[in-house]
C-alpha cells in the first residue's frame, strides 16, 4: 500500500532530525493539551445545569422589591413558589432552595464535622431536577420535617459506608435529622451547589408562618417548572397580575408606596446572568471568550513551530518530490502524501496531548474549581472539539508545506538544483513575528492582570479588614432579644477587642433606600445606599470621622434623627461646605409622610463598602443598635483560634439551636475578586506554556538561521570576523523582528487591557512597565538562543564547512 | 523500417529571467525508432538535459510538437503526462536520486506502487529485477550503505522494474568510476537488446559508443548525427 510507503518515509524523516522533531511534536502536544483543557473549562461552563431533562421547562423566578430602596435579588420570598403553582395552571411545580449558612457543625454520633453547602429544599426537588437519588424514595426523601439527603461522599465520610447511612440520625447545629436518602455527589456543573439537602419544612412552623405572610422577606431561590418550554411562554401578563393581585394588597396593609415585581430567568443561560444580588457565584462569559482566544493562540504558536520544522525539512525532501514525480506521482498525490503525513504527526501529538491532559487534569481541576473527568474527553462535544483541533492544526501546519513541496520541479531538482531555503525566509519571518507578537501579548496580559489584582488586594479600602470575624445573627425573636447580653458576654473576653452589630458590612448586604434629602431648601426624594449600625461600627472598622460626631447610645434621639454620611454623599448632595445639620428623611409612607426625620451629625471619610468593580457612591449610615443581621468581632492579634473557640462556646449559650455561621472580613472582601483570581491563575499558567513553546520555536528557528547562513559565516570568519561580529549580524535581524512583533502586540495589548480594566471602577494606570518587561523578556530569550548557536558556530573550523559545501 | 516511438517537430524551449530570454532548444527535430539506443551529446549548456526532460515529460516545451507513441503530448496537462510517465517511461539519473529514507527494495518498488500493482506481484517483480541487476543481496540496505555503482544499479532496477517502453538516462555514469560505469552501460545495452528503447544524454564518447546513434547538440540546435558500431565499443 502506498500509505505505508508514505508512513515509512515520514517516520524516517522525523527520526533523521530527532531534536527538532521532538521540539515541535512535544510543543504541539503541549499546545494541544492546553487547548483541550481550555475547551474542557469552556464546555463545563456552558454545561451548567444542562443535564436536567426538564431544563427547557424550568425557570428561576426572581423578585425585585422597592421598599424604601431597591433590591434586585436572585431570591424571592418564601410563598412565591407555591402561590404561582396554585394560581397559574401553566406552572406545574416549584422547588425552593435556602442555604443553611456557611460552615455548619454536624454531629454524627460523637463525631463533630464542619461542613458547608447544606441546602434546605422542597420535597419536589427530584421531580423537577435530575439530581440522581441513589437510595431512598424521591417522592418521600424530603417530605416531612427533619429529613436530610446526604451526598454519597458525605454519607461515606459520616458513616463509613454509603449503605449504612440510611435511617441514621445526625445533628445539624442542635437540630436532629434522619438520613432519608443518598444523592449523587454534586460533581456535575450546576449552580445548585450542594453537599446535602434538608427538608425545608424543618423550619419551625412559627417562622414558616411569619415568612409565608411576608412577600418582602427575600429568603430563597425559587425555580418553577412549566408545562411547556420557557422560551415559548408568554408569562408577562401573569407576572404583572401577580404584583397587582398579591403584592398590592399586601403593601396596603402597612400603607407604603413600596412594591415588588417578578421576572423569569430561563435555566438555559442562567449561569452567565450576573444581574442579580444575593446570587450564587456565576460564570463570566467575557472570560470564556478570553480563554477561547488564549487556547487558539497557544495552538497557533505550537503550530508555527511545526510549520518551521516542515519547511526546514522541505529542502531535504525536494529530491524525494522530484523522484516521485518522475515515477509518475501527480501533484495531488504528493499533496495528499504530505497532508496525510502531517495529519499523522498531529494525531500523534494529540495522543501525547491527551496523555498530558490525563496527568494535568487533577491540578487543573483544583486551579479552576471544576470536577472534570478524563472520560469527559469522549463526550460528543469534546470529540467534536478534538476533531476540530485536529483538522485545524493539520490544515494550519500542513497546507503550506504541502503546496510548496508538491510544486518543486522535478526537472530541476533531479539535476541537483535545489530550491534555496531563502525562498521561505519571508514566510519564516512572518511566522516568527506572529509567534513573538503572541508571546509579548501574553506576557503583557499576565503582568497587567497581576498588577490589577495586586492593586485590588493592596488598595487602602478606607477601613480595617484584618482580624474581623463576621457572624450571622439568626432572624429569630428568641435570639434577637438577647443581642445586648451576647455582645457583653463576648466583650468580657480579652481575646475579643470589640463587637459591633450592623445590618450590613463592607462587601455584604449594603442596600439601597429611598431618602428625602434637603437640597436648595427643598426636600427631594432620592434612592441612596445605606447601612444601619450601632455606635461601635466606626471603631471596629477604623473609619475616620472628618466632621461632627459619631452616634451615641446616650442620645436617645439618635436612633431616629441622626445620620452619618460619607464624603461622596456630601459632594453628591451639594453639602460639601457644611454637611452637618443637613436634613434627611426616610421611611416614606403612602401619605407622603416620613417615619424618620433627622439631621446629619457626622461626616466620615469615604471607604469602599462595595467591591472595587463599583465606583464610590453616596452612603448614609443609620443608627440602629437593636436590629442587627451581623455581628462583627475585632479579635486581638495572634489569638484567632482562642477567640474562635470562645465565640463557639458563647454561641451555644446565646443561640445554641442555630448553627454558628461566620466568615473573616478580609476573606469576604477577597472573595469579591474570585473570578479575577481564577482568570489570573489560568491565564498565567497558559501564558507560561505558550511562552515556553514559543521559546522552543525561537531556539529552533535561530538554529535554522545559522545553518542557512553557514557558508556565508564561514567565509566571513576566514576573512577575520569575530564571534561578536557574527552575533551582531544575526542579532540585527532578530532585533528587527522583535521590534516589529512589539509594534503589533503593544497596541492590541493596550486596547484589550483598557477594555478589561473597564470592569473595575478602581484600576491601575496602563501598565507600561509590563510592556517594557515583556519586550525585554522576549529579547533576552532570543538573544540567548542566538548566542548559543553563534557560539557553536564560532568553534567550528570554517574550512571544514566550506569543504562540505 | 520499424515504427517511431518518439518524434519531435520544431521543439523549442525558452527560459525567461527578468532581464533576458535564453533559447535553450531551437527547433529541434528528432525521431527515435522503437527499440533504438540513441545518445545525445554536446558540450555543457547545449540543451541536452533540457531536451531529455522534455522527452521524459518532466518539462513542457515552449513551442513545437512532441509525439510519444504517435500521440502529440507536448501540451498535455501535468496529470495526463504523469499517467504516461508512470506507465511507459523510466529514468536513470547521474546523481542516482534514490530516496534515502527507503531501502533498496522499497526504492525499486516505488514505481509499481504508483501503478497500483498488488503486493505479491510487486514482490515478485522487484525480486526478479534485483536478481537481474545482481543486487538482490542488498535489498534491505539503504542507499547510503551502497557504493556508487551499486546505487546506480538500484536506479536502473527502479527504472526498468515496470518494463517501460523507453528509458531516459541522464549522464548515467557521470558519478561513477570507469569499472562501475561500464557495468551500468552493459546493463543498459542488455536492456536495449531485450527491446527497451533507450535515450541517453552523455558527454562521454566512450559511453556514446554503446548507442547505435549519437545526436550532436550545440547551442540548442541539432548539428549532426553519427551512427556507432556496437561491436567496436564492446571489444
Amino acid at each position: 500500500m502506498m500509505i505505508f510507503n508514505y508512513l515509512k518515509v515520514s517516520f524516517r524523516h522525523l527520526l533523521a532530525s530527532k531534536a527538532n522533531s521532538l521540539i515541535s511534536i512535544l510543543g504541539l502536544s503541549v499546545g494541544m493539551a492546553s487547548a483541550v483543557l481550555i475547551a474542557f473549562y469552556i464546555q463545563d461552563e456552558l454545561k451548567y445545569d444542562q443535564f436536567h431533562s426538564k431544563k427547557q421547562n424550568i425557570a428561576r423566578i426572581v423578585e425585585r422589591i422597592d421598599h424604601s430602596g431597591e433590591i434586585k435579588a436572585a431570591l424571592t420570598s418564601l410563598p412565591v413558589g407555591p402561590q404561582f403553582v396554585a394560581d397559574y395552571p401553566g406552572v406545574s411545580n416549584y422547588v425552593r432552595f435556602m442555604s443553611m449558612g456557611g460552615m455548619l457543625t454536624i454531629k454524627v454520633e460523637d463525631q463533630i464535622y464542619r461542613e458547608d453547602r447544606f441546602l434546605r429544599t422542597d420535597s419536589t426537588l427530584f421531580e423537577v431536577f435530575d439530581f440522581k437519588l441513589l437510595q431512598g424514595d424521591p417522592a418521600k426523601a424530603l417530605a416531612g420535617p427533619n429529613l436530610v439527603v446526604l451526598s454519597e461522599a458525605l454519607a461515606q465520610k459520616f458513616f463509613g459506608e454509603v449503605a449504612a447511612a440510611m435511617g441514621k440520625q445526625l445533628f445539624i447545629g442542635t437540630s436532629q435529622f434522619t438520613v432519608s436518602g443518598i444523592v449523587e455527589n454534586g460533581d456535575k456543573p450546576s449552580d445548585i451547589d450542594y453537599q446535602a439537602f434538608t427538608s425545608l419544612s424543618t423550619i419551625p412552623s412559627a417562622s414558616q408562618q411569619a415568612l409565608n405572610g411576608d412577600w418582602f422577606r427575600l429568603v430563597c431561590q425559587t425555580y418553577l417548572l412549566f408545562d411547556k418550554p420557557v422560551e415559548q411562554l408568554d408569562f408577562e401578563e401573569e407576572l404583572a397580575d401577580f404584583t397587582e393581585r398579591i403584592i398590592k394588597p399586601f403593601v396596603a396593609t402597612f400603607g407604603s408606596e413600596s412594591t415588588a415585581d417578578f421576572k423569569l430567568q430561563p435555566l438555559e443561560g442562567l449561569h452567565f446572568d450576573n444581574s442579580r444580588e444575593y446570587d450564587s457565584p456565576k460564570g463570566n462569559l467575557t472570560y470564556l471568550y478570553i480563554f477561547a482566544i488564549l487556547g487558539l493562540f497557544i495552538l497557533i504558536i505550537a503550530t508555527i513551530n511545526y510549520i518551521n520544522l516542515a519547511l526546514s525539512q522541505s529542502v531535504k525532501r525536494a529530491k524525494e518530490v522530484g523522484v516521485r514525480k518522475a515515477l509518475g506521482a501527480t501533484r495531488e498525490q504528493l499533496q495528499f502524501q504530505f497532508l496525510g503525513e502531517n495529519f499523522l504527526v498531529v494525531f500523534l501529538a494529540l495522543l501525547i496531548g491527551a496523555g498530558l491532559v490525563e496527568v494535568l487534569l487533577g491540578s487543573f481541576n483544583e486551579l479552576s474549581g471544576k470536577s472534570i473527568l478524563f472520560t469527559d474527553l469522549f463526550s460528543l462535544e469534546m470529540l467534536l472539539t478534538l476533531t476540530g483541533i485536529l483538522v485545524l492544526t493539520t490544515l494550519l501546519s500542513g497546507l503550506y508545506p504541502a503546496l510548496v513541496l508538491s510544486r518543486f520541479q522535478s526537472s530541476r531538482v533531479l539535476r541537483g538544483i535545489f530550491p534555496r531555503m531563502n525562498r521561505f525566509g519571508g514566510l519564516r519571518r512572518i511566522l516568527m513575528v506572529v509567534q513573538l507578537a503572541f508571546s509579548i501579548l501574553m506576557i503583557i496580559g499576565t503582568l497587567a492582570i497581576r498588577s490589577q489584582m495586586h492593586y485590588l488586594q493592596e488598595k487602602d479600602l478606607g477601613f480595617d479588614q484584618d482580624q474581623v470575624v463576621v457572624v450571622n445573627i439568626p432572624q429569630d425573636t428568641a435570639v434577637y432579644n438577647h443581642l445586648n447580653s451576647f455582645k457583653d458576654r463576648l466583650l468580657s473576653h480579652s481575646e475579643i477587642i470589640g463587637v459591633t452589630g450592623s445590618g450590613a458590612i463592607p462587601g455584604r448586604n449594603v442596600g439601597e433606600l429611598m431618602f428625602r434629602i434637603e437640597q436648595n431648601a427643598e426636600m427631594i426624594d432620592r434612592s441612596i445606599k445605606f447601612l444601619a449600625a450601632d455606635e461601635d461600627f466606626f471603631d471596629i472598622l477604623g473609619l475616620e470621622l472628618l466632621e461632627g460626631r459619631l452616634f451615641s447610645s446616650d442620645i436617645q434621639s439618635d436612633v431616629q434623627q441622626a445620620f452619618i454620611i460619607n464624603e461622596t454623599a456630601a459632594k453628591s448632595f451639594g453639602w460639601e461646605d457644611e454637611p452637618l445639620g443637613k436634613r434627611l428623611q426616610w421611611g416614606l409612607q403612602g401619605n407622603g409622610q416620613a417615619q424618620n426625620d433627622g439631621k446629619v451629625v457626622g461626616l466620615v471619610k469615604d471607604f469602599h463598602f462595595s467591591s472595587l468593580h463599583n465606583p464610590m457612591e453616596p452612603l448614609v449610615i443609620l443608627y440602629n443598635p437593636n436590629f442587627s443581621l451581623l455581628f462583627s468581632l475585632k479579635l486581638a492579634g495572634g489569638e484567632v483560634s482562642e477567640a474562635l473557640s470562645l465565640l463557639e462556646s458563647e454561641w451555644k449559650n446565646f443561640a445554641g439551636n442555630h448553627p454558628l455561621e461566620f466568615t473573616f472580613l478580609d476573606e469576604r472582601i477577597q472573595s469579591q475578586y474570585q473570578s479575577e483570581r481564577t482568570l489570573l491563575q489560568i491565564f498565567g499558567y497558559f501564558a507560561l506554556i505558550s511562552i515556553l513553546i514559543a521559546s522552543l520555536g525561537l531556539f529552533a528557528l535561530s538554529s535554522y538561521t545559522v545553518e542557512q547562513r553557514l557558508k556565508e559565516f564561514s567565509v566571513r570568519k576566514i576573512l577575520g570576523a569575530s564571534m561578536k561580529d557574527l552575533a551582531l549580524l544575526i542579532g540585527r535581524d532578530f532585533a528587527l523582528l522583535i521590534a516589529l512583533a512589539g509594534l503589533i502586540a503593544m497596541p492590541i495589548s493596550a486596547w484589550s487591557i483598557s477594555k478589561w480594566l473597564e470592569e473595575f471602577s478602581y484600576q491601575i494606570a496602563m501598565p507600561w512597565l509590563s510592556f517594557i518587561l515583556a519586550l525585554l523578556g522576549i529579547a533576552t530569550v532570543s538573544i540567548l538562543a542566538m548566542l548559543f548557536h553563534v557560539y557553536r558556530l564560532a568553534h567550528e573550523n570554517p574550512a571544514r564547512i566550506l569543504r562540505d559545501e | 523500417m520499424s515504427e517511431l516511438i518518439l518524434k519531435t517537430v520544431g521543439l523549442e524551449m525558452r527560459y525567461r529571467t527578468e532581464t533576458m530570454e535564453t533559447l535553450a532548444l531551437n527547433k529541434v527535430d528528432l525521431e527515435v525508432k522503437k527499440g533504438e539506443f540513441i545518445s545525445i551529446m554536446g558540450p555543457s549548456g547545449c540543451g541536452k538535459s533540457t531536451l531529455l526532460n522534455i522527452l521524459g515529460m518532466l518539462d513542457k516545451p515552449s513551442a513545437g510538437a512532441y509525439f510519444f507513441e504517435g500521440e502529440d503530448i507536448a501540451h498535455l496537462k501535468e496529470k495526463l503526462r504523469a499517467e504516461i510517465r508512470k506507465a511507459r517511461v523510466g529514468f536513470v539519473f547521474q546523481s542516482f536520486n534514490l530516496i534515502d529514507e527507503l531501502s533498496v527494495f522499497e526504492n525499486v518498488e516505488l514505481p509499481l506502487l504508483y501503478q497500483g500493482i498488488a503486493a505479491s506481484k510487486r514482490k515478485e517483480l522487484v525480486q526478479k529485477i534485483l536478481e537481474r541487476m545482481g543486487i538482490d543481496h542488498r535489498a534491505t540496505h539503504y542507499p547510503q550503505q551502497l557504493s556508487g555503482g551499486q546505487q546506480q544499479r538500484v536506479a536502473v532496477a527502479r527504472a526498468t522494474v515496470s518494463e517501460p517502453a523507453v528509458i531516459f538516462a541522464d549522464e548515467p555514469t557521470g558519478n561513477l568510476d570507469s569499472v562501475h560505469g561500464d557495468e551500468v552501460m552493459n546493463l543498459l545495452s542488455e536492456l536495449n537488446r531485450t527491446g527497451t528503447t533507450i535515450v541517453m544524454v552523455t558527454h562521454s564518447m566512450h559511453d556514446a559508443a554503446y548507442s547505435q546513434r549519437s545526436i550532436r547538440l550545440f547551442d540548442g540546435k541539432v548539428i549532426g548525427e553519427v551512427e556507432n558500431r556496437i561491436e567496436e565499443a564492446q571489444s
